[in-house]
């Protein structure tokens, strides 16, 4: 799962294995079905914000975040993480996120270009955090933060943190593969005969 | 190229365009500044070679590649203002003129080229562009007073 990159993994199994151990043992849903409800709450939140129903947006948005991190959970407690699953989460993840920008603009609380530019950020760091291991989180919660700072500014956060972590996934990935080729490079000089001067 | 012949061009698109203000340091940061990235790569450099000279070290980052364009282009957007990708161009044809390998897709993917004019001298090249580019700084200057 994708947020097995992130920093916050441990912490977030910890609070989840209990409810999550429970949901699974009890209703036998697989993390894929579970990611699904997350998804389908996701877009009705984005519903609700289009109608200016930011509280009801809110409320959903919690649901389908609730359900985001039990899925991750389920599937490393009982051993069910899959390729499709993982592809799964950030498909729906990122249609959620997209949608939720455009309702908030469809709403008037932010620009439609600040809601574009912020989701194609959000794109470009999920390009690359498989490899750099570099989520900083700050996606969906930006309608939390939005609801006490405003949306502006929420929005343009959520595009400054995510287009930083772009920049920051780049420069950590060529540091470690140039790490890697002066490894390589330092051995392969060091197993070489020495030439006698 | 060298850091000097990153300052000519762009002060010769500062005196060309008439930028100031804020526009000033956006120009000179996404024309200049951003060479700071090598740094990234000294303690690298620095374990594998010590002080002796590795002439084609792999200095370069991703910063300094067309694929920066991926972020340059939202960020140019997002703050209404075309001054990082003017700018930005020209860093990059300058660096493309040396014959150091890039890797102008990295970390998406890992072709690798030598630029413009391979076979001609890198002195060479950097002489002419310097000649042009003082110049070019003169004439503007000239003109303007």
């Amino acid at each position: 799962m994708l947020e097995s990159y992130s920093v916050l993994n441990e912490t977030v199994d910890r609070f989840w294995l209990p409810v999550s151990t429970f949901v699974h043992k009890q209703f036998k849903f697989t993390p894929n079905q579970i990611s699904f409800m997350g998804f389908v709450a996701g877009m009705l939140a984005a519903g609700a914000i289009a109608l200016d129903r930011i509280e009801i947006g809110m409320a959903l948005m919690f649901i389908s975040q609730f359900l985001d991190g039990l899925d991750g959970t389920i599937a490393r407690k009982f051993g069910l993480q899959t390729a499709l699953g993982e592809q799964l989460e950030v498909v729906f993840d990122r249609s959620v996120e997209c949608f939720m920008f455009l309702a908030l603009a469809y709403a008037g609380k932010v620009g439609y270009t600040e809601a574009v530019l912020a989701f194609v950020a959000i794109l470009l760091l999920t390009s690359l955090v498989r490899r750099s291991g570099v989520d900083l989180g700050f996606k969906r919660v930006v309608l939390y933060i939005g609801y006490f700072i405003g949306f502006p500014l929420a929005v343009q956060l959520a595009f400054w943190v995510n287009l930083g972590g772009f920049v920051l996934s780049m420069l950590v990935i060529d540091y470690r593969v140039q790490r890697e080729d002066d490894r390589k490079a330092i051995e392969a000089r060091n197993e070489a005969p020495q030439v006698p001067q | 190229m060298t850091i000097f012949t990153h300052i000519l061009l762009t002060t010769v698109g500062v005196q060309a365009l008439g930028v100031h203000g804020g526009d000033l340091a956006l120009a000179y940061g996404f024309g200049v500044a951003l060479d700071v990235d090598h740094a990234l790569k000294l303690p690298l450099y620095l374990k594998k070679n010590g002080l002796k000279n590795e002439k084609f070290y792999h200095w370069r980052t991703s910063l300094q590649e067309p694929v920066s364009l991926l972020w340059i282009v939202p960020l140019s957007i997002f703050i209404r203002s075309v001054i990082p990708v003017i700018f930005f161009v020209p860093h990059l044809v300058l660096d493309y003129l040396v014959s150091y390998d890039k890797r102008p897709l990295f970390p998406f993917h890992a072709v690798t080229t030598r630029g413009f004019f391979p076979n001609v001298s890198d002195g060479l090249k950097e002489i002419i562009t310097v000649i042009i580019l003082v110049c070019l700084n003169l004439i503007l200057f000239l003109m303007k007073r």
